[in-house]
C-alpha cells in the first residue's frame, strides 16, 4: 500500500509540473502572436488602406487608426501579461 | 579384541541396516544419530572405524571428520563417509577433510562390507 | 527680473529639486525601504526613452512628414509584448552574472572576452555621441528661444539666435549633475536608486508639460481636434500630412525606423541601464510592458496637432518646427506655460544625459580603461575604488565635452531627428549578438566580434560619414561619387542599391552584414570552453543549478600526493584514496604520486572539498597547497582553449561511462538474481537427490540383506520387509509431492475452484489421517464440527493442505501425551483453520523458515517420522494460490499453531 501511495505522489508531481508549465508557454506564444499582428497591422500594405484624406469624428483616418490600434494593442498586452507570477520559478 | 565400529547416521533405517551388516561380520557396533553424539562416542572409546553420514543435524559429517583428525590420539581411526549427495565435489571434500574412503548412497551392501574389511586389513570374506 | 536670468535660474533650481529627490531615493535605499521597488516607478524610468528628441523633435518631424514621427514609438510598442520573456531573460542573466552594462553583457556572453567588451564600448561611445550632442543642442536651443523671445518679444522671421556658449554651459552643468548622481560612491551592483527616482519624476514632468501644451494648443488656440484638423485639411500645404504620402522614404523607411526603434528600446545604453541594471524586481516588467506603451501613446497624442497648429500659425514657415512646442505658447503670450514647457524639455534632456553618461561611464571604466590599467597593475596594488570613481567622473565630463564638440562641428547643420536616428542605427548593431546570444548557444565570440565590427563599419560608412559630409566636414564628393571615386562604394547607394532612403539603406546593409558574418563565422567556428560555459549560462539561465560556469582554473605546482593528503584531511584518507583512484581511473590518467597534478585534478579536488567545507574554504585550502600564482584571465582562457577539446571528450566519455555503469549495475543485479535462482535450483536438486537417496539406500540395503541372509528369522525378515515397504511409501510420497510442487511453481497445476465448506474439508482430512494418529496414540480433537465456513477454493488441494498440517503436527507430538486440535477461524480477512499441537514448538529463529522446502529435514531430530519436508511448502503454495495467508505461532515447549486464512471472495480459476 505504501508503494502505491508513493507512486501516486510522483504522478501528481509530474502532472502538476506539466500543468504549471503550460500557461507560461501559452502566454509566450500569445505575446509573439501579438507582435506579429502588430507588425502586420502597422506596416504596408494594411497601413496603406488608411492613408486617405478623410476624417473619423473629425480626426484624420490614418491618425485615428494608428492611435486606436495603439490603444487596442496596449489593452491586449495588459490582458495577456496579467495573471500570476511571470518568472519560471 | 573385536573390531570396534561406530555407525553415525541420522536416518534410523539406514543405521539399522548398517548395524546388521557390521554385526554379521562379527564387529562390535555402536550407533549414534548425530555428529555431537558421534564425537562423544569417540571420546568414550576410540573405534577402529567409523561409518559416517554427511548430512546430519547438529554437526555434519565433515565437521566430525575434521574434529577427529585434529586430535593426535585419534589418528588411527579409519573413516568411511556415507552420503546421499552423489556429486564428486562432495567426495573430494570428504577426502580432503580426512576421510579414508567414500561410499555413495544407495550403496551395495557387499561392496561396503568389502571396503570395511579392506580398510581394517582383514582378508576378503 | 529679466527672462535672461529666469531661464538659467529655473534650470538650476529644477536640477536642485531633482538632486534632492535622488538624494532622498538613495537614503531610502540605504535604509532598505526602497522607493523604486515599484512597477510604476520602473515604467516611468523607462520613459527616459523620450528625450528632448521626442519632446521637440517629434513635432518638428510631424510638421513636415505627418505621421512619420511615429515609428520611433511604434517600435517600443511592438517590442513591449516581448519584454515579458526577452527582457525577463536578459534581467535573469544580468542578475546571475552581475552584469552592469551592455558591453559587459556582450563580452560576458562571448567567453568574457575583454576585447569584445572594449570594442562594444568604443562603438557605443561613437554611436551615442550624436545623441548626447542632440540633447545639448535641444537644451541650448530651447533656452535661447526662451531667453530671446521672452525677452525681446517673438521676432518673426528671425531664426533664433544660437549661443554656442549656452550649449557649453549646459554641457558642463549636466556633467556636474551626472557626476553628483552617478559617481558619489561605488556600488557593486551599479544600481542607482536615487537616479531612478529622479528619472521617474522627470518622466512625469515632461509628460505633464507636453500634455499641457498639447491641450492648450488644441483646445486653447483651436476649437478641439475637429477644428484643428479641419483647418489643416483646408490648407493645401498641410493636406498631404494627413496621409502616408508625407512620410519620407515611404513604407520601407517606416518599417526600418520601426525596426530600429524596436532594437533601440532594448539596446540603447540608457535603456539597458534602466530596464536591466536598475530593475528591482523582474515582475515589474509585466506592468511596464503595457503601461510604458500607454505612456508613449499619451506623450505622442498631441504631437501632430501641435505640429499642424505650428504650421497654421507660423504660416510663413520661418519658425523652426523643432521649437513649435515652445514658440506656440510664447506666441500666445502664455509665458509661464512656455517656462513649464522649457522645464519639461530640460527634464527630457537631462534625464537622457544623466542615465546615458552614467551607463557609459560604467562601461568605459569597466570595459575599456580598467582592463588596460590592470595589465600594468603593479602600479595599482592598493585600493582601486578611489581611482575608479575618478575615472568615471572624468569619463562623464569627457563624454559631455565630446558631445559638445560633436554638436559644434556637425550638429548645427542637421535636424534633431536625423541626428538621433544615427544613434539608433548604431545600437541596432548589438541586437544580433545579444538576441542570438541568449537563444542560440552556437553564436561564437569570433562571430559576434566579426558581426559587430562589420556592422559598425557599414554603419559608419553609410550613416556617420555621410552626416560628416553633409555638414561639410568631409568633401561632398564622398557622397556624390563615392570614396576614391568608387561609385559602387557610394555611402548612400552601396553596390548601386538606390531603392531605399539613407536610413533604410544603412540598416539593411549593416544588419545584413552583421548578422550574416555572425551566423556564418559561428557556424564554422569552434568555441572555447569559456565560451561554451558562458553560452550555456546565458541560454539556459532559467535552468536551476545549470552548468556551473564559475569553476576556477588553478595553475602552479602541487603534487598528486599533496593534493590527496589535503583532501584526506577533510573527507578521510580512505575516501580520498577511493575518490582519486576513481577519478584517475575514469579519465585513464596515469599519475605517479609525486607527479604534478594536472589542473583538472586540482579542480576536481577543489570540487570534492567544496562538497565538504564549502566553496570559499575549499578555495582557500587549495590555494594553500598550490605553489605558484593563480592564472590571469588571459592564461585561463589560453589554457581552456587548449584543453577544451579534451574536456569535451572527457565529458562525453563520462556520460558514456555513467550509462555503462548503470547498465553494468543492472546486469550485475540480474546476474546475481540468476545466480541466486541457480543456486536455489542446485540446492533443491541436491536436496531432492538426498531425500530420494536416503529411502533408496535403506530399501537397497535391506533388500540385499534379505537376499544375502536366507537364514534370517521370520520376525526379523518381517521387520526388514516392513521397513522396505515404508521407505518405498515415503519415496512415492516424496516423488508425488515434488511433482506437485513443481507443477504449482511452474503454474501447470490445474485448479478446480468451487464452493466448499472448510468444515467438511477438515473432516475429510481428519478421516484420511486417522491412522497416523492412532498409530502414535496422539489425540485429535475436531473443534470445527459443523461450523459453516463457506468459500471458493479447490476442494482437493484444501484437503491436502489440512492433511499436510495434521501429519506435520502428529509428527512432532509425543506419543501418548500428544494432543492436536483443529479450530475454525472467521475474521475480517477471511475464513480458515488452525491446527494446534502440543509438540516441542519452533524456535523463533526458525519460525520463518518452516515453509521452506525440506526445512524440517535439516534440523529436526524428529526425522524418524515419515515426511518429505515438502508438505508445508506445498501448503504454503496452495494457500498463496488462493490469495490467502498461512503462518505459524509457536512457543518453544508449549506447541505450535499452524493457521491459514482464505479470503471469502471468488478466486478466478
Amino acid at each position: 500500500m505504501r508503494a502505491c501511495g508513493h507512486n501516486g505522489g510522483l504522478l501528481e508531481t509530474f502532472g502538476a509540473r506539466s500543468i504549471a508549465m503550460s500557461p507560461l508557454k501559452r502566454r509566450q506564444e500569445r505575446l509573439v502572436a501579438l507582435v506579429v499582428l502588430g507588425g502586420l497591422a502597422l506596416n504596408f500594405p494594411l497601413l496603406s488602406l488608411f492613408s486617405r484624406e478623410a476624417f473619423v469624428w473629425g480626426v484624420p483616418v490614418l491618425f485615428f487608426y494608428l492611435f486606436a490600434f495603439w490603444l487596442l494593442f496596449v489593452v491586449l498586452i495588459a490582458l495577456i501579461v496579467k495573471g500570476k507570477s511571470m518568472a519560471k520559478e | 579384541m573385536p573390531v570396534e565400529i561406530l555407525i553415525v547416521d541420522d536416518a534410523p533405517n539406514i543405521a539399522l541396516s548398517l548395524e546388521f551388516l557390521m554385526k554379521k561380520e562379527g564387529f562390535s557396533v555402536r550407533s549414534v544419530g548425530d555428529g555431537e553424539e558421534a564425537l562423544k562416542a569417540v571420546a568414550e572409546k576410540v573405534p577402529d572405524l567409523i561409518l559416517l553420514d554427511v548430512m546430519m543435524p547438529k554437526r555434519n559429517g565433515y565437521e566430525v571428520c575434521q574434529a577427529i583428525r585434529a586430535r593426535a590420539e585419534w589418528q588411527t581411526v579409519r573413516i568411511i563417509m556415507l552420503t546421499a549427495k552423489g556429486r564428486e565435489v562432495e567426495q573430494e571434500r570428504g577426502l580432503a577433510m580426512g576421510a579414508d574412503d567414500y561410499v555413495a548412497k544407495p550403496f551395495s551392501t557387499r561392496d561396503l562390507v568389502q571396503k570395511v574389511r579392506d580398510m581394517l586389513g582383514l582378508p576378503t570374506g | 527680473m529679466s527672462w535672461q536670468w529666469i531661464a538659467p535660474l529655473v534650470s538650476v533650481a529644477y536640477l536642485g529639486v531633482l538632486f534632492a529627490l535622488a538624494y532622498y531615493g538613495d537614503l531610502r535605499a540605504a535604509q532598505g525601504r526602497s522607493l523604486v521597488n515599484n512597477a510604476t516607478v520602473y515604467t516611468l524610468s523607462i520613459a527616459v526613452y523620450c528625450t528632448s528628441w521626442t519632446y521637440y523633435g517629434s513635432v518638428g518631424r510631424a510638421a513636415v512628414s505627418g505621421v512619420g514621427f511615429l515609428p520611433i514609438f511604434l517600435g517600443p510598442l511592438l517590442m513591449a509584448p516581448l519584454w515579458w520573456f526577452v527582457l525577463g531573460k536578459m534581467i535573469a542573466i544580468a542578475n546571475a552574472s552581475h552584469i552592469t552594462s551592455i558591453a559587459d553583457f556582450i563580452a560576458s556572453r562571448y567567453g568574457k572576452s575583454p576585447v569584445l567588451g572594449g570594442m562594444v564600448t568604443l562603438f557605443v561611445i561613437i554611436g551615442v555621441m550624436p545623441y548626447i550632442a542632440l540633447q545639448l543642442k535641444a537644451v541650448a536651443v530651447s533656452m535661447d528661444v526662451l531667453v530671446d523671445h521672452l525677452g525681446a518679444g517673438l521676432a518673426l522671421g528671425d531664426p533664433p539666435f544660437l549661443s554656442n556658449n549656452t550649449a557649453l554651459y549646459v554641457a558642463i552643468l549636466m556633467a556636474l549633475f551626472a557626476i553628483l548622481f552617478g559617481t558619489r560612491h561605488l556600488d557593486a551592483s551599479e544600481r542607482h536608486e536615487g537616479m531612478v527616482m529622479a528619472i521617474a519624476f522627470e518622466s512625469l514632468v515632461k509628460l505633464g508639460a507636453f500634455l499641457s501644451v498639447g491641450l492648450f494648443v488644441t483646445f486653447g488656440l483651436f476649437d478641439g481636434f475637429g477644428d484643428l484638423f479641419g483647418r489643416a485639411m483646408a490648407d493645401p500645404a498641410l493636406r498631404r500630412l494627413m496621409t502616408f504620402d508625407a512620410v519620407p522614404g515611404g513604407y520601407a523607411s517606416w518599417f526600418s525606423m520601426t525596426f530600429l526603434a524596436m532594437m533601440a528600446i532594448l539596446f540603447l545604453p540608457r535603456q539597458f541601464q534602466v530596464l536591466v541594471v536598475e530593475n528591482f524586481n523582474k515582475n515589474h516588467i509585466r506592468q511596464a510592458s503595457w503601461f510604458f506603451p500607454l505612456y508613449l501613446l499619451a506623450i505622442n497624442l498631441f504631437v501632430l496637432p501641435i505640429a499642424l497648429a505650428g504650421r497654421l500659425i507660423f504660416a510663413n514657415g520661418a519658425m523652426d518646427p523643432d521649437t513649435f512646442v515652445l514658440t506656440l505658447p510664447i506666441q500666445a503670450g502664455q509665458h509661464w506655460l512656455a517656462l513649464l514647457v522649457y522645464v519639461g524639455g530640460l527634464s527630457a534632456a537631462t534625464g537622457m544625459v544623466i542615465v546615458e553618461t552614467i551607463a557609459l561611464s560604467t562601461m568605459v571604466s569597466n570595459d575599456l580603461i580598467l582592463p588596460l590599467l590592470l595589465r600594468f597593475r603593479t602600479v595599482f596594488r592598493d585600493d582601486l575604488s578611489g581611482m575608479i570613481l575618478s575615472i568615471r567622473r572624468g569619463v562623464i565630463l569627457g563624454l559631455l565635452l565630446l558631445g559638445y564638440l560633436y554638436f559644434r562641428l556637425i550638429g548645427e547643420s542637421q535636424t534633431l531627428v536625423s541626428i538621433g536616428i544615427v544613434s539608433f542605427a548604431a545600437v541596432a548593431q548589438f541586437a544580433p549578438a545579444i538576441l542570438l546570444g541568449i537563444y542560440w548557444p552556437g553564436a561564437s565570440r569570433r562571430g559576434a566580434m566579426g558581426g559587430i565590427l562589420i556592422g559598425f563599419l557599414v554603419w559608419s560608412h553609410t550613416l556617420l560619414l555621410p552626416s560628416f559630409a553633409k555638414s561639410g566636414w568631409l568633401a561632398g564628393s564622398f557622397l556624390t561619387d563615392g570614396p576614391w571615386g568608387q561609385a559602387w562604394l557610394k555611402p548612400e547607394a552601396l553596390f548601386g542599391l538606390t531603392l531605399f532612403d539613407p536610413i533604410t539603406h544603412s540598416v539593411f546593409w549593416s544588419l545584413l552584414a552583421n548578422m550574416g558574418v555572425l551566423v556564418f563565422i559561428s557556424l564554422f567556428d569552434r568555441q572555447t570552453t569559456v565560451e561554451q560555459i558562458q553560452a550555456m549560462h546565458f541560454v539556459n539561465v532559467f535552468d536551476k543549478g545549470g552548468k556551473g560556469g564559475n569553476e576556477y582554473v588553478w595553475s602552479g605546482f602541487v603534487s598528486v600526493v599533496d593534493l590527496k593528503r589535503l583532501v584526506a584531511r577533510f573527507i578521510g584518507p580512505m575516501q580520498a584514496e577511493r575518490d582519486f583512484a576513481h577519478y584517475i581511473h575514469k579519465r585513464r590518467l596515469e599519475l605517479e604520486d609525486n607527479a604534478q597534478a594536472p589542473a583538472r585534478l586540482v579542480a576536481f579536488a577543489e570540487k570534492r572539498l567544496t562538497g565538504a567545507i564549502g566553496s570559499a574554504s575549499a578555495r582557500v585550502m587549495i590555494s594553500s597547497v598550490v605553489i605558484g600564482e593563480e592564472l590571469d584571465l588571459r592564461g585561463v582562457m589560453r589554457l581552456l582553449d587548449e584543453t577544451s577539446q579534451v574536456i569535451e571528450y572527457s565529458q562525453r566519455l563520462e556520460q558514456k561511462s555513467r550509462q555503462l555503469e548503470a547498465a553494468t549495475r543492472q546486469l550485475q543485479e540480474a546476474n546475481e538474481r540468476l545466480q541466486e535462482l541457480d543456486r536455489m535450483k542446485d540446492e533443491f536438486i541436491s536436496t531432492v537427490s538426498h531425500e530420494l537417496r536416503t529411502p533408496l539406500a535403506a530399501i537397497r540395503a535391506f533388500s540385499e540383506i534379505l537376499r544375502d541372509n536366507a537364514e534370517l528369522e521370520a520376525s526379523e525378515r518381517q521387520k526388514f520387509t516392513e521397513i522396505i515397504i515404508k521407505e518405498a511409501e515415503r519415496l512415492t510420497r516424496l516423488v508425488n509431492q515434488t511433482l506437485d510442487l513443481a507443477k504449482i511453481e511452474s503454474g501447470k497445476m490445474e485448479w478446480h475452484i468451487s464452493e466448499v465448506n472448510l468444515a467438511h474439508i477438515a473432516q475429510e482430512a481428519i478421516d484420511a489421517t486417522k491412522q497416523l494418529f492412532d498409530n502414535k496414540s496422539v489425540q485429535l480433537v475436531n473443534k470445527v464440527d459443523d461450523h459453516d465456513l463457506m468459500l471458493q477454493a479447490d476442494r482437493d488441494k484444501m484437503i491436502q493442505v489440512v492433511i499436510n498440517l495434521l501429519s506435520n503436527a502428529v509428527k512432532f507430538c509425543d506419543a501418548t501425551t500428544g494432543l492436536v486440535e483443529i479450530h475454525w477461524q472467521d475474521t475480517e480477512e477471511g475464513v480458515g483453520l488452525a491446527v494446534v499441537d502440543n509438540g516441542p514448538g519452533i524456535p523463533l529463529e526458525d519460525i520463518n523458515k518452516v515453509f521452506d522446502k525440506f526445512h524440517q529435514v535439516r534440523d529436526s531430530a524428529a526425522d524418524f517420522l515419515p515426511g518429505s519436508g515438502l508438505g508445508l511448502t506445498i501448503c504454503h503454495r496452495i494457500i498463496e494460490r488462493h490469495r490467502g495467508r498461512i503462518w505459524v505461532e509457536s512457543v518453544v515447549g508449549q506447541g505450535s499453531s499452524f493457521i491459514f486464512l482464505l479470503p471469502r471472495g471468488v478466486v478466478e480459476g
